[in-house]
């Protein structure tokens, strides 16, 4: 690592309770699957139904499309994404199909942006605990780089 | 609201620090080694050329694991806002090209720093909606905690 100057070394971050950084840093996740759910979240239509079916639980396919102005057709096939994405289930009751929210997908998305965002959390912390730690003089217009080279 | 608030996160901090260092503790290698990691001392070497057009190379180690992040500057106008792409380089961490703009608003002897990641949705994603994801699944999430 190269001499920084008239930056100390790094000593503050390490005195910081950083035992909350986030482990591991990025976990896996299946693209193809993200962006099924990601699309199919991406219509209000299917929003709405999501919802509806969130809050109410189980609902035919027939309730689902009333109060929509859209045909029973086109409420099938915004089903038909959301069950490939696995947002909802489709289960047969008798001759009918009832519908149901599964939120293993949307936890997965959201566990997936909540990483990225701890993740720039944790940067923040990081670039604040560096600029505002012991020796840095609290900040004010001073620069990091001030006895070294103008910018 | 509008394409852009689609898949995107957005944090902000205040630094007690004036907007050039900020700037700089951003860009420059000597600096961004220093501080650029969520795991302390984890970044392992950061390569940058700034210029539009420019690569930029943050390998972080946490834990036994190496985390690549690259990129390219998109815009810089210094010390107030930097944009560039960000991708993981390893296969398990990819999430495709990422987008970044932070903005750095000096507010008397302090900096506010604001970062906006987007572009995580699949393109098919972003053709017809009128919320964000964040709020979008942070409803739900409610609604199933």
């Amino acid at each position: 690592m190269p001499d920084h100057g008239p930056l100390r070394p790094f000593a503050s971050i390490h005195m910081l309770n950083h035992s909350v950084y986030y482990r591991p840093l990025m976990v896996t996740f299946s693209d193809s699957a993200l962006d099924r759910t990601f699309a199919a979240l991406a219509h209000p239509t299917r929003r709405a139904i999501l919802t509806r079916l969130a809050t109410d639980g189980s609902a035919s396919v027939t309730e689902l499309a009333e109060p929509f102005a859209v045909s029973l057709m086109a409420v099938s096939k915004h089903l038909r994404v959301m069950e490939e994405a696995g947002l909802i289930r489709r289960e047969k009751d008798g001759r009918v199909h009832r519908c149901s929210f599964d939120p293993g997908s949307i936890a997965t998305a959201s566990r997936w942006i909540e990483m990225h965002r701890r993740f720039w959390t944790e940067q923040l912390d990081s670039l604040a605990a560096y600029l505002e730690g012991p020796g840095r003089g609290g900040g004010g217009e001073k620069s990091p780089n001030e006895t070294g080279e103008a910018r | 609201m509008s394409v852009e608030t689609m898949s995107t996160l957005k944090i902000s901090r205040t630094i007690r620090a004036g907007r050039q260092a900020v700037w700089d503790a951003w860009t420059r290698p000597e600096h961004v080694k220093k501080w650029s990691c969520p795991a302390p001392g984890g970044v392992r070497s950061f390569e940058s050329d700034l210029r539009v057009g420019g690569a930029y190379t943050l390998a972080m180690e946490v834990e036994g694991t190496r985390y690549t992040a690259f990129g390219e500057y998109r815009e810089i106008d210094a010390p107030r806002r930097l944009v560039y792409t960000w991708d993981w380089r390893e296969e398990d961490h990819r999430v495709g090209e990422t987008l970044i703009t932070v903005v750095f608003e000096q507010q008397g002897e302090a900096t506010l720093v604001t970062l906006t990641h987007e572009g995580f949705a699949a393109a098919e994603a972003r053709d017809s909606h009128d919320q964000g994801w964040t709020a979008c699944l942070e409803h739900f999430a409610r609604l199933f905690a």
